[in-house]
């Protein structure tokens, strides 16, 4: 259904969970004292076998750090916490519309 | 003239149909709904390497398309149009991915060709009906003999035209439809849709290649 293009720089951790649109992953093991420059980047977004790098625009990721709480669009992990994101069918339809107007 | 068993599974059929709702524009050429499937976009990447994997190592596509008829076609080669007139052309792929299960659907091939993409239609009584950018070419302008055309055939698959605009075509092979099974044959080929029933309950994806 979904899937991604990670590249990981250091010893952050993963869970993806797969949702019908959408998906929510769990970063972890980052130690902020000793592997500050750990991070995971999300290369690409794929939906049914479609590259559809727009889909960031629908992620947000909640971290432990008071400072970055909450973001939008993300896609360099750096903190540990749950990334996710949500979209509809309408969606896709509207980048589709985008990308070939 | 070949057919390939299972070139699409039920997913893939079904992934064609999700993914022509999502696509912004759909045509109507008289004939058909019909969507283009922007299958050189960056974003349709992956799924065209799939479509490679499927076909010769030798060909390549430079269509790729949706179609819900809700008519019979006309007669016509998919061959060269001006804009790929350079094209060495390779074979079409008609393949199902709705119908009816209770009715049947055909696509004659006849012997005759043309390298270039041209059709009858005006000719065989359909006017412009499904034609989008083929050149309409008469029977005299293909030199069609008069030779009369295959009654029995006729009868059977092809009452939608007129007969005697038939004369000088003879018949190459008839595919039957099959849910996610590949009809082919060279681009080159005239070939027309036999008439069927039930206007509203088939779909296909046509697929047509050139060699590299």
């Amino acid at each position: 259904m979904i899937e991604f293009d990670f590249t990981n720089n250091g010893s952050i951790l993963y869970d993806i969970e797969i949702q019908d649109h959408g998906a929510k992953i769990r970063f972890y093991g980052k130690n902020y004292k000793t592997n500050t420059e750990d991070h995971v980047i999300i290369e690409n977004i794929y939906y049914k076998d479609l590259i559809l790098p727009e889909l960031f625009e629908y992620s947000t990721m909640s971290t432990d750090n008071k400072d970055y709480a909450e973001l939008t669009n993300v896609n360099y992990i750096s903190f540990n916490g749950i990334w996710e994101i949500k979209f509809t069918e309408d969606d896709l339809k509207k980048i589709l519309k985008k990308k070939l107007s | 003239m070949k057919k390939i068993d299972n070139f699409f599974s039920k997913q893939d059929c079904e992934w064609f149909l999700w993914y022509n709702s999502i696509l912004p524009e759909t045509r109507d050429n008289g004939l058909r709904l019909q969507t283009m499937t922007h299958f050189a976009q960056p974003f349709f990447a992956k799924k065209l390497c799939d479509l490679h994997n499927r076909l010769p190592e030798n060909e390549e596509i430079t269509t790729l398309n949706i179609n819900f008829d809700y008519g019979a076609g006309g007669i016509h080669s998919d061959g060269f149009l001006e804009h790929d007139k350079d094209d060495d052309i390779a074979h079409s792929y008609l393949i199902p991915i709705v119908v009816n299960p209770i009715d049947k659907y055909f696509t004659v091939i006849f012997d005759q060709i043309s390298m270039e993409a041209i059709t009858f239609n005006g000719e065989i009584g359909l006017g412009n009906k499904g034609i989008t950018t083929y050149r309409q070419v008469t029977r005299e302008d293909y030199g069609l003999s008069d030779e009369p055309f295959d009654k029995d055939v006729y009868d059977k698959y092809l009452t939608h035209l007129n007969y005697n605009s038939l004369k000088g075509l003879t018949v190459a092979h008839i595919h039957e439809w099959k849910l996610g099974s590949a009809m082919t044959w060279p681009r080159q080929n005239f070939h027309v849709s036999a008439n069927f029933e039930n206007k509203d309950t088939r779909a296909s994806v046509l697929i047509v290649t050139r060699y590299k």
